[in-house]
């Protein structure tokens, strides 16, 4: 019974690729890799939306930051990314990517700390190189760099300072296309280096000043993350999803957990052209 | 080949200079003295240990002037603690330095946290492996404070150098109960009693006070009070002394 799903199962699949890959080209994944939308292409979803500016040029923002943080933190968490790509017209492309997020007041005092009063910034950047060999596999090799500031100052306790840190981290990320619709993905990440977290901060009771300049980091680091995933990509929508175990990566912050966990990675949108 | 060679070596940098763990503070190192306090090397006979009680300062002013700095560092060092414990879990490693600026309360019943009027004192403290070490140092300008001497009300004056033993680590968020070892090379005024270049010790709420006996450079012994007299120990074991009577072996 068993043999007879996964016959059906394959053939199901192998039915798929009758169009070829030529859409899948046109479609590529942009996540993890040096690829962008095409030029006036938007793919809207929860999770993340972008739209090809051109060819060359993906902007895009996450949008739970922006929505579902209104009921939880009641303000909203604007944030915005972009990506560059080389270019040229070869298998092998080389993208630059950065991303802006600004936490308010407002969202600070709801997430950490009812009195606390300040702002936040996330800044990401990010550097990927992506060689497809074929139509079916492609490679992609990527760094990325996080950086995290809270600057804070609470005037009833009369305590301010400031909380950094930073990341590196190295990805590799294969795709293995078997028909234009579905895809296989196996994503490996190494955390290079994660700052011990800078927190500086005065706090004054009247009788006492006390300035800090202090670190925290772990006392025990897990640097891996393994995903394998997979990919679907329909005329309009497409749905990437992975489940995987290792170091967790905050979404949108791109700071690391110290410790393994389950990880998923997840991402559903909706495909359309906005103009050509 | 230049460019990307530049690229990782900016990386390679900025991994480096750009984080890191914040520095450690040097702390007092006050070893020596402890070890005085634990080993006094001077060996007293019959013949010279009244001398040596007759010379040492006034022991109850002292102490009363040790326990009303214990009193302000305490709470100091407790409100440093707690301060920094937002940061600290059994999983996270907390290091730097805490600088505490104490403004002095003055000698009245009602505080006056003024600088400018009753002083200041300046405390680094080291933190390491998420523990405040138990060696902190300063400095105490015309630091003012309330105390007792003989049941009344007694103005106290911190000046100059200062360094402190807390008697052990205490763990970031809790608070200090330990003992207390105070090296004072300034001046510390207890009423109309002025002490300079002095140390004293609150062990297991015990007051003691190590004394270098003049002309022996090295030799040194340790008065402690106690409710019914002070107890003298030299190298060779422990000498009572009842007040208005001699100093007898035990």
């Amino acid at each position: 019974m068993r043999q007879t799903v996964r016959l059906a199962a394959c053939a199901l699949l192998l039915s798929w690729s009758g169009g070829a890959l030529a859409q899948q080209l046109e479609n590529p994944r942009t996540d993890y890799t040096a690829y962008t939308r095409p030029r006036g292409r938007a793919s809207v979803g929860l999770l993340k939306t972008d739209l090809g500016l051109i060819d060359e040029i993906t902007i895009g923002t996450y949008p739970l930051p922006w929505l579902l943080a209104l009921p939880i933190v009641k303000t909203t968490v604007p944030n915005l990314y972009a990506k560059v790509r080389s270019p040229w017209s070869s298998p092998f492309q080389l993208a630059l990517g950065g991303s802006l997020m600004y936490v308010n007041a407002k969202a600070l005092a709801q997430l950490a700390d009812q009195s606390a009063d300040g702002y936040g910034i996330s800044t990401t950047a990010s550097l990927d190189s992506s060689y497809r060999f074929n139509e079916r596999f492609s490679l992609s090799l990527g760094f990325d760099y996080a950086h995290l500031g809270l600057y804070g100052e609470d005037p009833e306790a009369s305590i301010e300072g400031a909380s950094t840190t930073h990341t590196y981290s190295t990805r590799l990320f294969g795709e293995w296309r078997f028909t234009r619709v579905f895809a296989l993905s196996l994503l490996f990440r190494y955390l290079v280096y994660q700052s011990p977290t800078s927190a500086e901060g005065t706090s004054d009771n009247g009788a006492v000043m006390v300035t800090s300049d202090l670190t925290v980091e772990p006392t025990a680091r897990k640097r891996f993350t393994i995903v394998p995933g997979v990919s679907f990509e329909w005329e309009r929508w497409e749905l990437n999803a992975g489940i995987g175990y290792g170091v967790f990566y905050l979404p949108v912050l791109g700071l690391a957990s110290t410790k393994a966990w389950p990880v998923v990675d997840l991402a559903f949108a909706y495909r359309f052209d906005l103009y050509h | 080949m230049k460019a990307p060679s530049s690229a990782v070596c900016l990386l390679a940098l900025c991994a480096v200079a750009c984080g890191g763990a914040a520095d450690i503070p040097a702390t007092p190192d006050l070893r020596e003295l402890l070890q005085s306090y634990e080993r006094p090397t001077a060996t007293l006979d019959g013949s010279n240990v009244d001398a040596a009680l007759k010379n040492a300062p006034n022991l109850q002013a002292l102490a009363e002037g040790l326990q009303a700095v214990k009193l302000y560092i305490a709470s100091d060092v407790d409100y440093a603690s707690s301060s920094s414990s937002g940061s600290s879990r059994s999983n996270l490693r907390l290091q730097g330095s805490l600088g505490l600026k104490v403004r002095c309360p003055g000698e009245r019943s009602d505080p006056v946290y003024d600088e400018a009027v009753n002083g200041s004192v300046s405390l680094t403290v080291a933190v390491a492996e998420s523990r405040i070490l138990r060696s902190m140092g300063g400095e105490a300008k015309a630091c003012v404070m309330k105390g007792t001497l003989a049941g009344l009300a007694a103005r106290i004056q911190l000046d100059g150098e200062i360094a402190f033993d807390l008697g052990g680590d205490i763990g970031v968020g809790q608070y200090w109960s330990g003992d207390l070892l105070a090296s004072l090379p300034g001046q510390l005024r207890v009423g109309d009693y002025m002490f300079e270049s002095i140390s004293a010790r609150l062990k297991d709420g015990r007051f003691q006070h190590l004394v270098r006996l003049q002309g022996e450079q090295e030799k040194t012994i340790v008065l402690e009070l106690s409710a019914t007299g002070v107890t003298i120990r030299d190298a060779s074991g422990v000498w009572f002394c009842r007040e208005g009577q001699s100093c007898g072996k035990q």
